[in-house]
């Protein structure tokens, strides 16, 4: 369903990613293994079109996505460090994709509503943002890209920086959620407990490029 | 202040004093050099006039006081004393500040002051009296605009206005003779002046029609002048720079308020050099300005003071100001160059108002015009 | 956040008494001087009961109005790209930028006068446009040193959320750049409403603002008390305007935290045809005059010549510009000091409120005040003041730069606020934990986080010294003349290689100021502000 096809991205002389190609069939989870710098975050960037490669193609059930904007390819993403709108309540920040689509107000609430209990997090919607905790804002951060309903959710090192405790729940429950609804996920990550916990396919990132040897 | 923080704040003072001190003295060093051409440092000759220590009197004029440059070495040779300009903005703005700082003047002597602020200048107090002999060699009626001697008159010129010659010649059209030409129909949009609330020229116009037509109908015929479309703009140097069509900005306007002296200054400023004034005079719309210059009060150094009203109204200066600053000199013995006798003319009966009924209607006046012209 | 105390708070008397000061002795004893002088009872009400005057303070409301809403449409795009990308000549763009904001209205005046169809002179829309070419800076480095403070992967979750360009702008990047917003917006508003020398020079006779109008009335009709009134009218009105919006702004600065952003080149090629185009675009308007002013100083008797830049640098006949090399040097002199003092106090009052109790918000408001005086009844106000006893400063040359840092130092406040409240609570108190005695720890700290806000703050401040014109134009000159008051003169006399010459200095003021700007600009180039 997503193919990401010999992607080569160079930052002046610096080659990040090397020709590199992937396959995540629809519903699958893969994670995807890396130290850091080894250009999985840029990996995850340039599949969700937030870095034009200098080589390469990106394919989203059959279709070329190298013309398609950013707004446009039903594509979700949780970043490292979660980027929650500071100046958004908790349930501002989730209903954000709806509102772009253009969902009534009541429905709205009610899907924020639902997704906010399926993170763990009911009754949080009037929050401010810069009151939750690590492991609450992460969950919203999930919550948020999940309520659009993409095609694919990226998730960049969802899990690092977390106690072990938070850790191994939210593990759990990420797990599980994805599981549920089935939504095709690439989760790029160091840990490779992690990895093998939540996904149905583990891949190095470097065994994923071309051009080895 | 609490004084707990008195250590700290005079530890603040201290610094103040010192930073402002220092100052202070990089400023008197930079001021020694750079001062302009009038402050020389001639050795001090044996003078008529002895003082104790050498004297530097300051001079207060406006912006555009250009007498040429040494003119005052004789007078320094002379007495010992040196001269000092300090420009302080426009007459308006001189004549305000002289008049708020009284008895505590900013320098000793000031030049600029005309009949239009003359009362403003009298009511302050900003002089003190003075006769100087060089009245004795002045038209007597200048002398008489100010009876107290409070001020002494250093220059005179006329405010008229200037027409094109060329554009007329073109259009075979007569120019305008007497005030009440501009305001008919075939004069339409063609007058440019400075406004009186701002500009010295503007005024002048504004008291020549008061004069003219008298304090009841002036209105009337302003009223009649903004139908004729005349253009209002900010100042002289716009409206005879920018907008006058006889002038270097070749404008689109062939009337203009200005100057008497303005036609021999475009012969004199002409460049390649022409031997026919390009403008002329209207000369039955003339109204008299005369200038004065007078001892401030309060100043430390009276008498220095009065020395240099009386080199300000002598010969040797006087002669220098129809070149430098196109004004006509007061005193009867001074020479006029050439090319204003020759291209300039003076209307023998000027347009004139007593500059006291100047001083109680100014206000009045202008507020009227404002209303009138303006909105 | 928080319920730590503030840091270094036994510090802030020490700190806010410099700045308390300046405004006590400079501004507010020079303003009862002149009140004291002028006010009377009577006066006010003749002013309300004139006709004249209504016109006059709608007129000043509106034209300041549409200028600050025009200046930030035309200010977002390049501050935009300012702060987001790295392009060649972004430096340069940058320097144009803010040179216009530093000229003198006596040479912008004389530059839009030439390069205006003679159907906009004496309109209010030329006055606009003035105000919007000076303005511009001041949204482009208070509007843009937030914006480079906002992480960029922000705008990337919303663009993973589906919302469009336009949609991120209007819910995302002008909501976090409110504050940052309303302060750009709150000094260009008090900027355009007292401003003085483009009304007269663009608006012409018919067009008056509170502002021309106390000028007229006290220096020409010899109304000191309506003038006075006037004045105390503008003051109480601007001075309550400032006060509701630093008390609407106080709740909501921000302490993001984390500063520090990448400006990246322009990848795409729709992005790089934009920003390129802005720039050249802005590049291009802000150039405009600058020209016109290069093309009247080789304009002599109505043909191309040299002769006025012979006339003042190989003087001779003519030359009326005795040593145009004094008047750069007074002016420099002038803007160093004031440099120097507006930064350091500047600091100082930034820190007072940032380290203080909500009380000190009170400076903060009182630090705007002489922005919203008229610079007329102020340097009248001067004028009496430090004529005599006590503190007779007349002689003194250090006058005109305190009334230039009374100027500056609004400006140099409203930029290094947010930086210094933006230092993280967090490092100061790693710092302390390691030993660090608070003085050690605002140096070791603070000051290096602070101190490229504080050198982009003062080369501001220099830059406003250089071309401030209108109150030390009532600060009668002994010695030579700082450059933008001999430009004034010269443009203000007859002869056209007079003219020429003053078009001459005019240009030389511009080229100085594009360099100095840049230069210290160039010391950063990566940043505009932090």
């Amino acid at each position: 369903m997503l193919q990401v096809r010999s992607i080569t991205l160079q930052f002046g002389a610096r080659v990040v990613l090397d020709c590199v190609s992937l396959q995540v069939q629809a519903g699958e989870i893969v994670a995807v293994l890396g130290e850091s710098g080894s250009g999985k975050t840029t990996l995850l960037r340039v599949i969700a079109g937030l870095e034009t490669p200098s080589a390469g193609t990106v394919w989203l059930a059959g279709a070329n996505l190298s013309a398609t904007p950013v707004h446009q390819r039903s594509i979700g993403m949780v970043f490292q460090d979660n980027q929650l709108f500071p100046h958004l309540t908790v349930a501002e920040n989730v209903a954000y994709a709806l509102r772009v689509q253009g969902v009534a107000a009541a429905q709205r609430q009610q899907r924020v509503r639902a997704m906010l209990e399926l993170v763990g997090l009911p009754d949080f919607e009037e929050r401010a943002v810069g009151q939750l905790s690590g492991g609450e804002a992460k969950r919203v951060a999930v919550a948020r890209a999940l309520v659009a309903a993409p095609q694919v959710l990226l998730l960049d090192e969802p899990l690092s920086g977390l106690d072990s405790a938070l850790h191994a729940r939210l593990l759990a429950d990420f797990s599980a959620l994805l599981r549920a609804r089935g939504t095709t996920t690439l989760h790029v990550t160091h840990n490779r407990a992690e990895a093998e916990a939540i996904a149905d396919r583990v891949v190095e990132i470097s065994s994923l490029s071309n051009n080895q040897p | 202040m609490p004084n707990k923080y008195g250590g700290a704040f005079m530890q603040c003072l201290l610094r103040c004093a010192a930073g402002a001190t220092l100052a202070l003295s990089a400023g008197c060093a930079s001021s020694a050099a750079s001062s302009g051409a009038v402050a020389l440092a001639s050795p001090v000759p044996a003078a008529t006039f002895t003082s104790a220590a050498p004297v530097t009197l300051t001079l207060l004029a406006y912006d555009s006081f250009t007498p040429s440059a040494g003119m005052f070495d004789a007078f320094t040779k002379e007495t010992g004393i040196e001269v000092q300009l300090a420009l302080g903005g426009d007459a308006g703005e001189l004549v305000t500040k002289a008049a708020l700082t009284a008895g505590t003047p900013e320098g000793d002597v000031l030049w600029g002051v005309d009949n239009t602020l003359l009362s403003r200048a009298l009511q302050a107090g900003m002089f003190a009296p003075y006769a100087s002999p060089n009245l004795a060699h002045m038209d007597a009626a200048v002398t008489a605009l100010v009876p107290g001697h409070a001020a002494t008159p250093v220059d005179t010129g006329d405010v008229c206005i200037n027409y094109d010659i060329a554009w007329f010649k073109a259009r075979n059209l007569a120019p305008p003779l007497t005030l009440q030409d501009l305001a008919s129909a075939a004069y339409k949009d063609l007058l440019v002046t400075p406004s009186p609330l701002t500009s010295s020229p503007g005024l002048a116009f504004l008291l020549a029609t008061v004069a003219q037509f008298g304090e009841d109908s002036w209105q009337a015929y302003w009223k009649q002048l903004r139908g004729n479309g005349v253009l209002v703009v900010d100042g002289w140097t716009e409206a005879y720079y920018t907008e006058f069509s006889g002038s270097s900005g070749k404008g689109s306007r062939p009337l203009v308020v200005s100057y008497g002296s303005s036609p021999p200054a475009e012969v004199i400023y002409a460049d390649p050099p022409i031997s026919e004034a390009p403008t002329a005079v209207v000369l039955r719309t003339c109204f008299r300005q005369v200038e004065f210059a007078g001892v401030l009060r309060g100043t430390a150094h009276e008498r220095e003071a009065q020395l240099l009203v009386d080199y300000l109204t002598s010969v040797a200066f006087q002669e220098d100001l129809p070149l430098t600053m196109f004004v006509y000199p007061v005193h009867q013995a001074a020479a006029l160059p050439e090319a204003f006798t020759k291209y300039a003319q003076r209307p023998a009966a000027p347009l004139q108002l007593d500059p006291a009924r100047i001083a109680t209607q100014r206000s009045t006046w202008l507020d009227e015009w404002t209303t009138l012209v303006l909105r | 956040m928080s319920n730590s105390p503030a840091p270094y708070r036994s510090a802030v008397p020490w700190l806010a008494v410099a700045p308390a000061l300046l405004l006590l002795v400079f501004f507010s004893w020079p303003l009862a001087g002149i009140v004291a002088r002028g006010a009377r009872g009577a006066a006010f009400v003749a002013l309300f009961a004139n006709p004249a005057i209504a016109p006059v303070l709608w007129f000043t409301t509106w034209q300041a109005l549409a200028s600050t809403l025009l200046t930030l449409l035309a200010a977002l795009p390049v501050t935009h790209i300012l702060a987001r990308y790295q392009f060649a000549g972004r430096r340069v763009l940058l320097a144009l930028v803010s040179t216009a904001f530093v000229l003198p209205t006596v040479v912008v005046g004389a530059a839009f006068l030439a390069l205006l169809p003679p159907a906009w002179h004496r309109t209010a829309w030329a006055i606009i446009a003035a105000h919007v070419y000076f303005n511009c800076a001041v949204v482009v480095r208070v509007v843009g040193s937030r914006w480079e403070q906002l992480h960029p992967h922000l705008v990337d979750a919303a663009r993973t959320l589906g919302a469009s360009p336009l949609h991120i702008l209007r819910t995302i990047t002008l909501p976090l750049l409110r504050p940052a917003l309303s302060a750009a917006s709150a000094v260009v508003f008090l900027f355009s409403f007292t401003s003085y020398g483009v009304v007269r020079l663009l608006g012409g006779p018919a067009r008056s603002t509170i502002e021309t109008e106390i000028y007229l009335r006290a220096v020409h009709l010899d109304d000191l008390s309506g003038a006075t009134a006037l004045s105390l009218l503008q003051l109480a009105v601007l001075a309550l305007l400032m006060w509701w919006w630093l008390q609407s702004a106080a709740a909501r600065h921000s302490s993001s935290g984390a500063v520090f952003t990448q400006v990246r080149r322009p990848r795409t090629a729709a992005r790089f045809a934009a920003v390129y185009g802005i720039g050249a675009l802005t590049a291009a308007a802000v150039l405009a005059p600058l020209l016109a002013l290069l093309l009247r100083s080789l304009r002599v008797g109505g043909t191309l010549s040299s002769s006025g830049w012979r006339a003042v640098f190989a003087p001779g006949v003519g030359s009326v510009v005795h040593s145009p090399l004094a008047a750069v040097l007074t002016s420099l002199q002038f803007a160093l000091v004031t440099s120097i003092c507006a930064t350091l106090l500047g600091l100082a009052t930034a820190c007072a409120i940032a380290y203080g109790s909500r009380r000190l918000a009170l400076l903060d408001a009182l630090v705007m005040l002489p922005l919203a005086a008229s610079a007329v009844t102020l340097g009248l106000g001067m004028l009496i003041t430090f004529s005599a006893a006590p503190l007779n400063l007349r002689a003194a040359w250090i006058i005109t730069p305190l009334a230039h840092t009374l100027i500056a130092l609004p400006l140099v406040v409203r930029m290094l606020l947010p930086v210094v409240r933006a230092v993280p609570q967090g490092a100061r108190e790693a710092a302390a934990v390691l030993g660090a005695a608070p003085w050690r720890v605002w140096l070791s700290i603070d000051l290096p986080l602070v101190a490229r806000a504080a050198m982009a703050a003062a080369a501001f401040a220099f830059a406003v010294s250089l071309g401030e014109f209108g109150a030390s134009s009532f600060l009668t000159r002994r010695t030579t003349a700082t450059l933008p008051v001999e430009i004034a003169r010269l443009l203000a006399r007859p002869g056209d290689l007079v003219q020429a010459q003053g078009f001459v200095l005019a240009t030389v003021l511009v080229l100085f100021t594009v360099t100095a700007i840049a230069a210290v600009d160039g010391l950063r180039p990566e940043r505009l502000t932090i």
